[in-house]
């Protein structure tokens, strides 16, 4: 059974551009009270280059059928696969590639859930060498941030803090 | 002329390598049949023992969901797009 991750101080912090993170804190604050998603891009010299929004389909799903999805967007996202696929070719066409795959958790904290390593974990993943980045928004306002990278040689995610750089 | 499957980037490894198949239309259940006669380990990627389409991922005819349509049952014409897409998705 799988528990949830917290940040460990002890991990060396991520360094993101603050323009990647300014627009992924606008995203997550415009659709709160329902999470946001989307996907990093980025090359080898430079990670975490571009932002992309992606429409998280939760909501739609749970109206749908709320026996399969029984969350709606407040408490998960579900990533538009029109949108990341797009995100995904225009990457490749810049010579870059999915690098980080961002959410955001609503009045909650900056953790890496059971449900979230769920998904990153299985074997279809689409992006299994990308990051996790997750955000939290309380009151309208991001007051958290945690990356979550598969540590080298162990079959787990460790939570890193995260800093602000110039690139 | 047949029905285009496109296989997403991480399964590609399981068919040689290759972005796409070439297999007879049918029916949904037929096309992924064929699927599985090239490669047994895609078709176990896509459907579940019991046979339905595994939670983790999706199936599209080309831009239509097939959980909007007939999933299995869903007819897929000549020259029509199967596209296999893995779920992204998380929640608190
Ligand atoms: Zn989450």
């Amino acid at each position: 059974m799988r528990r949830r991750i917290e940040v460990d101080p002890d991990l060396d912090p991520v360094v993101l551009p603050t323009s990647v993170l300014n627009e992924i804190f606008a995203h997550a604050r415009e659709v709160a009270p329902e999470e946001c998603c989307g996907l990093i891009t980025g090359g080898d010299d430079a990670r975490y280059q571009h932002v992309v929004r992606c429409r998280n389909d939760m909501t739609l799903w749970h109206r749908r059928d709320a026996e399969t999805y029984p969350r709606d967007g407040t408490q998960g996202f579900y990533m538009n696969e029109q949108d990341y696929l797009r995100a995904d070719e225009e990457a490749l066409a810049r010579g870059e590639r999915v690098t980080c795959v961002y959410h955001s958790h609503v009045e909650c904290g900056a953790y890496f859930s059971e449900m979230d390593q769920d998904f990153a974990s299985q074997e279809l993943f689409p992006f299994p060498d990308a990051d996790h980045l997750v955000v939290a928004v309380t009151a309208g306002k991001v007051v958290d941030q945690v990356l979550f990278r598969r540590e080298p040689g162990a079959d787990r995610f460790g939570g890193r803090p995260v800093a602000h750089g110039l690139r | 002329m047949g029905v285009t499957v496109r296989v997403p980037a991480v399964l590609r490894a399981l068919v040689g390598g290759r972005a796409e198949l070439a297999v007879p239309a049918g029916l949904l259940r037929d096309v992924l049949d064929a699927v599985g006669r090239e490669s047994p380990e895609l078709l176990s990627r896509v459907l579940a023992q019991e046979g339905s389409l595994r939670r983790h991922v999706n199936v599209f005819v080309n831009e239509e969901d097939v959980r909007f349509r007939e999933l299995l049952d869903t007819p897929v014409r000549e020259g029509d797009c199967v596209t296999i897409v893995p779920s992204i998705a998380g929640g608190r």
